[in-house]
Order: structure tokens, then C-alpha cells, then sequence
């Protein structure tokens, strides 16, 4: 059962479109990143969402019901802000009892909830304190705590981690997750940060320029990239442009720009003599002394090695080409004493763009 | 620095103790009729009652009309409205000679009467250039999300003003009362000008004593105004604390 979309969402400030017929559909309990560079559209699409900015077109349905004429106050949605824009001149425990006093619930039950929330985001000590006398990941977490505590229909977190350290914010982003995993709600991440949006979402949705370029998991995202903004945006690639020299079925002989040839898998049926793009995951090359037969196995030659640890960096050259390979550590050594390599590629890996 | 602006004002606290009919530093001999005669004199009694009533309602007026318009200026985009912020600043670029000068022709041309309204009009309109400053140097630190927050929570948008916004203007909504009514209790150039004999500010009134006289009677007052200002710093330090009222504790 779908709980939340946005059908044909447009947004256009003067002559500027800064959304353009974006379509979305979540479902029940998800956690959708919306992943983008800045100015992409995606907190203008928050800001819809939330009821703060009108729509130029389309609508957003929750549950079913529009709400395009719903006030933000009504919309029953819990927001965390980059800023967390806790209110200074409350308490730790007021500024969560905000959204329940509103409700008019007795002081009762505001004490009860308040506290079984404080308790998820375990900050049960904290309740006297204002928000200057809070860290920043305590500081996160009652934000956090006063968006769920109205139990809201949906939940959209702006950038929530972008002012932490980046310790905290790799801890705080499980921590995120698991909340909003215990709690069951629908959610919707806003970032521009891909490893964040990777590591946390059930779905990803890649925005640029106003446009969805693609929605899908971390894995499809990554391994199947919908076009070259998102091959480009998401991980690293080598991307290079080759001209097509043979098309066979499901298959092609690409010309690359080194003058040699590699195949490659294609779905699309292309005809001799077009030029396109490639892209290429430097983790699906390795790197040999000697030609390897059943692969796309070209002779290059190192030109800069870079050890990280459980990885290494390495830069190719094949003619005027430079390919980035990564490789763990324990693969063979290499060394720029022995510069001259095969480079090496499975015919099924890359993508071709058309 | 602090005895070279003190010094004044101690000179005449000093000089309206004197017994002698004329103001002379240091007095022969000690006295508090002048004092006593200040109260005899009503025009002054009822001058005070009209600066007491005109800083009054400028500061109240200027603060409430300089709130709304700093909050719509500061949050909102809208047609005019460059224009809009000029002319509430402008009162500061004008002399109160000029600004009295003019107000009196205007007044005259469009056959108004002079009175105690007119001249709260033109206080009001000397301070509320300061009332806008202050309230929207406390804007700035307030961060524009809350209001947003406040709402998604459940606040429409006079309740996220009120519950959120409004308490976090508190100091520059003091700051703005507080100095205005100082600015217009003392206020002189314009005054000059826009008060009448039934509406005339005690600033005036000294200035046009002293105009004609030069008994001591001046400096009893002035010296009034010294206690009464001393009284009230006193009081505030005591309940609120001067710190906190300007929202720096």
C-alpha cells in the first residue's frame, strides 16, 4: 500500500524551474535517501513536501488525500532541520512537548510520551537542559526526539548530519536508521552526501538539475547506473568515450580512444560507427604481468600507485587513456619499477551508455 | 573619561541646593527651596504629566509599530519594499529642527490643532527608526527555521509568532521601549516646535524658562530628572538586572 506521492511536482520561481515533473511513489515504512549535489531540487521538494513552499503543479498525496490546500501545521509531518532549529528559550523537555501541547493532550500523557521518546533517542537525563548547554549529536537527537514524538504520518530529515564531526555522523546515521526502523515510519532523507544515502536507505532517489535521474537501491544505483550524470555522481568511474566497431548480438567491439579494442555487454541495439560513452568501476579491473585470454585484457602502463590501507589506488595509462584501478592490498605486488601491465576487465562488466 | 561627563551633572546637583536667587558654583549656602518652589510652579508640574504621557506612548506605539514592520521586512519579499524600509528609517536622517519645522507647517496648512497627540505623533515617528534597529538586530539571531519547526509541530502561524518567535524578541523589544522613551523624554529640537501651552514636553518648558530667567529653579529640576532616572536604573538592577533585560545574560 503506497503512503506517500508526489504525481507530476513542479516548481518554478520566475523564469527559473527549479523542480521539473518530478514523480515519486513511497511506500509504508520506507526510508527514501534523496540524493543529489546542491541545487538539484531536493530541499525545494522538502519544502513542498512540508507544506513551507506551494506547488506550481502536480500533487502530493498522503495516504491517498491531497495535500495541496493542508497548512504545514496540519500535515502531521515531523521535520528535523540541518539546524536542528531547536527553540533556545525552552528546556530540553518543553521543546519536545511543543508538538503535544499544540495537540492539547493533558500533562499527563505529555509527560508519559515525552519520556518514552527521550528513551529511544536516550537522552533521559537531559530534560532540564536548553539546547546551548547540548552537543551537537544531543542537540540532533532531541530534534529528533520532537519530531516523533507527535507521531506523525512522515517523517523528512533536511541534511540532519551535515553539522556533525564525521565520527558522529557515521555513529548517528545507524542510530538514525535503527530508530526509524524500531519506530516503523515512512521517511524521507534529504543529503548530498552518497555514502550516507547509501549506507542508510531502502531506496535511493538521485535528483539533478530539478529532474529524478533514477530511483532504485544502493545496489541497482551502483552497479546499473541510469545514465552518466548518475555513473558519474554515484562512486567513482572511469568514464571514456569509444566509437562502436562491431555490434553483435547483445554484445558490441567498441573502438577505445587508446586505438585498441575491448568488448562490452549491451542490451541496446547500436549501429556501427556511433560514438558514445563507457563507464567502467575501478574495482571490476585488475591488473597482470601477462595478457589474460577470456577477458578485455589491454597493455598499459603504471604511472602512480597509492596505498590506503585495505586498498590500493592505481593510476593505468593506456595510450592516451588513464584508467583508475583499485585493488586490496593482498592482489600481487606491484611497483612503478615494473610499470608495463595488462589491464584487465570481464567482457560482462561497465556500462554503455546510449 | 567617566568624571569629564559625570562632572556636569554633579555641578548642577550641587547648584540646586543653593539658598541664593541666582545659579552660582559652589553656593554660599544650602538650601532646598528651590525644590519647594518647583512644586509650587504647576506649569512644570504639568509638564512632567505630559513628558511622563508622551514618552509613553511613543515608546509603546514606536515598539509595536517598528515589531511588525521588522519582522515583515526582515522574513518577507514584496513589491516597494526597499522603499518601505527608506521611509521608516528616514526620521534619522533628519535634523528634529527640521523635522519639528516641517510637522508645524503641515500642521498649520491642514489646520490641526497643536495638542498632546500631535506631539506623541512626532515622537513617535523620531523613534520608531531605533525601534526597527533594535528588533532587528534581535531578528538576526533568531534562526528563521523555528518558525517552521513550531509549525510542522502543530503552531499556525500566529502561535509559532507567539510561543516562539515574540519571546526570542524579548530583549530587542525592551531595548526598543526602553530607548525610545529616553529619546523622546528628552527629546528638544522638534518639540520646540510641535508643543503648544496646553502640550508642552518639560525639555521645552525648561528651555523656554531658562530663556527668560535665571534662577535656580532650573537646576531643581534637572536634578529631579537626575534622582528619578538613578531611582529607576535602581529598580531594574534589583528585579530584572540591566544585564538580562538587554538579553546579554
Amino acid at each position: 500500500m503506497t503512503n506517500f506521492e508526489l504525481i507530476n511536482v513542479s516548481k518554478q520561481f520566475q523564469d527559473n524551474v527549479v523542480v521539473n515533473n518530478i514523480n515519486l511513489s513511497i511506500k509504508s515504512g520506507e526510508l527514501i535517501a534523496l540524493l543529489g549535489p546542491s541545487g538539484c531540487g531536493k530541499t525545494t521538494t522538502l519544502q513542498m513536501m512540508a507544506g513551507f513552499l506551494e506547488l506550481t503543479s502536480g500533487d502530493i498525496l498522503l495516504n491517498g488525500k491531497s495535500l495541496k490546500s493542508v497548512p504545514p501545521h496540519l500535515r502531521n509531518i515531523g521535520i528535523v532541520f540541518q539546524s536542528y532549529a531547536l527553540f533556545p528559550h525552552l528546556n530540553v523537555f518543553d521543546n519536545i512537548a511543543f508538538g503535544l501541547r499544540m495537540r492539547k493532550y493533558d500533562v499527563e500523557t505529555i509527560k508519559k510520551k515525552v519520556n518514552e521518546v527521550l528513551d529511544i533517542v536516550q537522552l533521559n537525563s537531559k530534560e532540564t537542559r536548553f539546547p546551548k548547554e547540548l552537543s551537537g549529536g544531543q542537540q540532533q537527537r532531541v530534534a529528533l526526539a520532537r519530531a516523533l514524538v507527535i507521531e506523525p504520518e512522515l517523517l523528512l530529515l533536511d541534511e540532519p548530519l551535515s553539522n556533525l564531526d564525521a565520527n558522529l555522523r557515521e555513529q548517528m546515521r545507524f542510530e538514525i536508521r535503527d530508530i526509524q526502523k524500531r519506530v516503523g515510519i515512512t521517511t524521507i532523507f534529504v543529503t548530498h552526501d552518497q555514502a550516507e544515502a547509501m549506507a542508510v536507505a531502502d531506496r535511493l532517489v538521485i535528483m539533478s538539475n530539478g529532474h529524478i535521474r533514477q530511483i532504485g537501491t544502493a545496489r541497482e544505483i551502483y552497479e546499473k547506473p541510469d545514465g552518466l550524470f548518475v555513473a558519474e555522481f554515484i562512486g567513482q568511474a572511469n568514464i571514456f568515450d569509444v566509437t562502436i566497431s562491431a555490434v553483435h548480438p547483445m554484445a558490441v567491439t567498441m573502438l577505445l580512444p587508446s586505438g585498441h579494442v575491448a568488448q562490452a555487454q549491451s542490451q541496446h541495439l547500436f549501429q556501427s560507427g556511433t560514438k558514445t560513452k563507457f563507464a567502467l568501476r575501478p574495482e571490476s579491473i585488475d591488473i597482470s604481468i601477462s595478457k589474460i585470454d577470456d577477458k578485455n585484457s589491454l597493455p598499459g602502463i603504471i604511472k602512480r600507485i597509492n596505498y590506503l590501507g585495505a586498498f590500493i589506488n592505481i593510476s593505468v595509462e593506456i595510450g592516451q587513456l588513464t584508467l583508475i584501478v583499485i585493488c586490496t592490498s593482498k592482489s600481487q605486488s606491484l611497483s612503478l619499477e615494473n610499470p608495463n601491465v595488462f589491464v584487465n576487465w570481464d567482457y560482462t562488466c561497465g556500462i554503455l551508455f546510449n | 573619561m567617566c568624571v569629564f561627563s559625570v562632572s556636569p551633572v554633579l555641578v548642577i546637583l550641587i547648584e540646586s541646593f543653593t539658598a541664593g536667587n541666582y545659579i552660582s558654583f559652589p553656593p554660599d549656602s544650602f538650601s532646598i527651596k528651590w525644590y519647594k518652589e518647583f512644586l509650587k510652579r504647576d506649569e512644570f508640574i504639568e509638564s512632567v504629566y505630559v513628558s511622563l504621557y508622551v514618552a509613553l506612548m511613543a515608546s509603546v506605539t514606536s515598539t509595536f509599530i517598528g515589531l511588525l514592520a521588522s519582522v515583515a521586512m526582515f522574513r518577507y519579499s514584496f513589491f516597494g519594499k526597499k522603499i518601505i524600509n527608506l521611509l521608516f528609517m528616514a526620521p534619522l536622517s533628519l535634523p528634529g529642527l527640521i523635522l519639528g519645522l516641517s510637522l508645524l507647517q503641515f500642521l498649520a496648512i491642514n489646520s490641526i490643532p497643536r495638542n498632546i497627540f500631535t506631539l506623541s505623533l512626532t515622537h513617535i515617528v523620531i523613534c520608531i527608526p531605533f525601534a526597527i534597529r533594535f528588533i532587528t538586530v534581535s531578528l538576526t539571531g533568531v534562526d528563521p527555521k523555528i518558525e517552521q519547526a513550531a509549525q510542522s509541530l502543530g503552531a499556525n502561524r500566529f502561535y509559532s509568532f507567539w510561543f516562539i518567535t515574540f519571546p526570542l524578541l524579548r530583549p530587542g523589544i525592551t531595548a526598543s521601549f526602553v530607548f525610545s522613551f529616553i529619546i523622546s523624554f528628552d527629546e528638544v529640537a522638534a518639540s520646540i516646535f510641535v508643543s503648544s501651552t496646553n502640550a508642552m514636553t518639560l525639555p521645552v518648558r525648561i528651555y523656554a524658562y531658562i530663556d527668560q530667567n535665571y534662577d535656580p529653579l532650573v537646576t531643581a529640576v534637572s536634578s529631579l530628572l537626575i534622582f528619578g532616572a538613578a531611582i529607576a536604573l535602581v529598580i531594574i538592577e534589583k528585579t530584572v538586572g540591566m544585564g538580562k533585560l538587554f538579553g546579554m545574560k
